[in-house]
């Protein structure tokens, strides 16, 4: 079979405006825009969505908290070059996920997760993701409504619109008083 | 996404310590994640369950979707599309979260096509009359339910995270099921009938759901060692019956199985013994619609050549 596991693309979603964007999961994709397609219908079929984010899973600098106890080194070479901004995510418990911090102006990513590591320091951060701001690839807010208002406005969607306890109740009250008149 | 390397490390840990610390972070409750060391035992069950789960979605479209023509109303048509639809895309958290793993969508599909992978034996059972609807959201959706809240706590993160979404999502599922059999339990004497041949036909098949036998279940030792299981197959199996039956009988509906008895002591009810050579039977490709169900898969499947071959083409011109 050919191999046409394309390139890993990193989604993160930002759920209500003021939140931060948090670390979805991952899709494989061709290109960014087909990367987007299939987040959305990976990460984004049901509740509210302001916008999905991919970037290339090879544009992210990873650390561990324990990765980070070995340190890391910084060429000098290449701090010379232009600023460009960074940003940066934390995940701080074990059974939470990676969410946005903030932003560092750094000018390659060792810098950038040195400058993250100054700014946004936490004792309780476990992983330590940065990547420059040109990798991300985002949804248009113009093609909100075709992309998510779909699951908002999926029918039949919820539990609630099946009355099954009230029946199950009433039925269960009605044998009740049939043996009650029976006795 | 790069930042480790060997010499970072300082040291190579060696596979014993490896698998203490493993083994050590899923007794402290945290999640294992795609980049994160993993004997490959672990790997392998997992890519083995998640793709058979994702497969079970992907076939498990075909004996209800054959209804939607069908629906008595266009209420029901709505709901039996929603919930169609809703499949499909479950089948598609699946194979993203087994390929965290490394595993292939090719190579998924081509088990699957092949016969090589498995997927749930109950929906090689046909639909025969628009009541088994009711009795597939009820029963099987219901007994899907047990598993899939139970995996939704599972050791890794993808998979756990796609069952949380699963769940939220065929909570209706089960539910819209569940409606049916009670208006039809009420309706009319041939509404009646219906729904209890229906039940009569799904019973079993949703009870092997759970999987053989504990003393027969070749794998569930190391999955509960390794947090992906934390509940045996017999476990399930006996929450679904009590769970279900009291509602049957309030409904005044039976359940197919003569020997059946209520523990006044323990107050539970005991099923009688699952024919299991029939399980095996239909697992291994002998069931009523196994072939008719591949069969749909591979059409479907050469169909959408055309789209596979256009995105590679894009691939090969501007990438």
């Amino acid at each position: 079979m050919p191999d046409t596991q394309w390139p890993q693309f990193i989604v993160f979603d930002q759920p209500k405006e003021g939140k931060p964007p948090f670390y979805a999961g991952a899709v494989h994709a061709p290109d960014p825009e087909m990367a987007l397609l299939n987040a959305r219908d990976v990460f984004a079929r049901r509740d509210s969505h302001v916008y999905l984010w991919v970037v290339r899973e090879s544009h992210i600098f990873a650390k561990t908290a324990e990765e980070l106890l070995q340190g890391f080194s910084i060429s000098s070479e290449e701090t010379s070059e232009n600023p460009e901004t960074y940003y940066v995510f934390q995940k701080t418990a074990h059974k939470g996920t990676l969410v946005q911090v903030g932003e560092v102006e750094a000018a390659n990513p060792e810098s950038a997760m040195a400058a993250a590591l100054a700014s946004y320091s936490n004792p309780k951060a476990i992983v330590w993701w940065v990547f420059p701001a040109w990798a991300v690839h985002q949804t248009h807010p113009t093609e909100n409504k075709s992309l998510f208002g779909p699951a908002d406005d999926k029918p039949y969607r919820h539990s609630s619109f099946y009355p099954t306890v009230t029946l199950m109740r009433e039925i269960n009250l009605a044998k009740e008083k049939l043996n009650w008149e029976d006795e | 996404m790069y930042g480790t390397t060997i010499e970072e490390i300082g040291e190579i840990k060696s596979n014993e310590q490896k698998l203490s610390d493993f083994e050590a972070r899923i007794a402290r409750g945290e999640k294992i994640e795609p980049g994160d060391w993993m004997p490959d035992e672990y790997r392998r069950q997992l890519i083995r369950m998640i793709s058979q789960h994702a497969h079970s979605e992907i076939v498990g479209q075909l004996p209800e979707g054959a209804w939607i023509t069908r629906a008595p109303n266009l209420r029901r048509k709505l709901i039996l599309l929603a919930k169609v639809q809703d499949e499909a895309g479950h089948g598609q958290y699946l194979y993203h979260a087994a390929e965290t793993l490394g595993a292939t969508r090719e190579e998924m599909i081509e088990a699957l096509l092949s016969g090589r992978a498995k997927y749930a034996s109950v929906f090689n059972y046909p639909t025969l009359n628009w009541a088994d609807n009711a009795a597939i959201g009820y029963l099987v959706d219901g007994a899907a339910i047990l598993n899939q809240t139970m995996l939704a706590r599972c050791s890794y993160g993808p998979y756990s995270r796609a069952m949380i979404r699963i769940c939220a999502e065929e909570g209706f599922h089960m539910h819209q099921g569940k409606e049916m059999v009670i208006n039809y339990s009420q309706g009319t004497s041939l509404q009646r009938k219906m729904i209890q041949d229906a039940i009569n036909r799904w019973w079993w098949p949703a009870m092997m759901m759970f999987g053989p036998h504990d003393t027969e279940s070749t794998n569930s030792a190391v999955l509960m060692r390794w947090g992906i299981k934390t509940k045996t197959n017999d476990q399930l199996r006996n929450t679904f019956v009590n769970q279900i039956v009291p509602e049957l009988h309030a409904l005044s509906l039976s359940i197919p199985d003569p020997e059946m008895v209520y523990d006044e002591e323990k107050e539970i009810w005991i099923h009688g013994p699952v024919d299991w050579d029939e399980f095996w039977r239909v697992v291994k490709g002998d069931g009523p619609c196994n072939a008719e169900r591949m069969s749909a898969r591979i059409r479907a499947h050469e169909d959408g050549q055309w789209v596979r071959e256009a995105l590679a083409a894009y691939v090969a011109k501007y990438l």
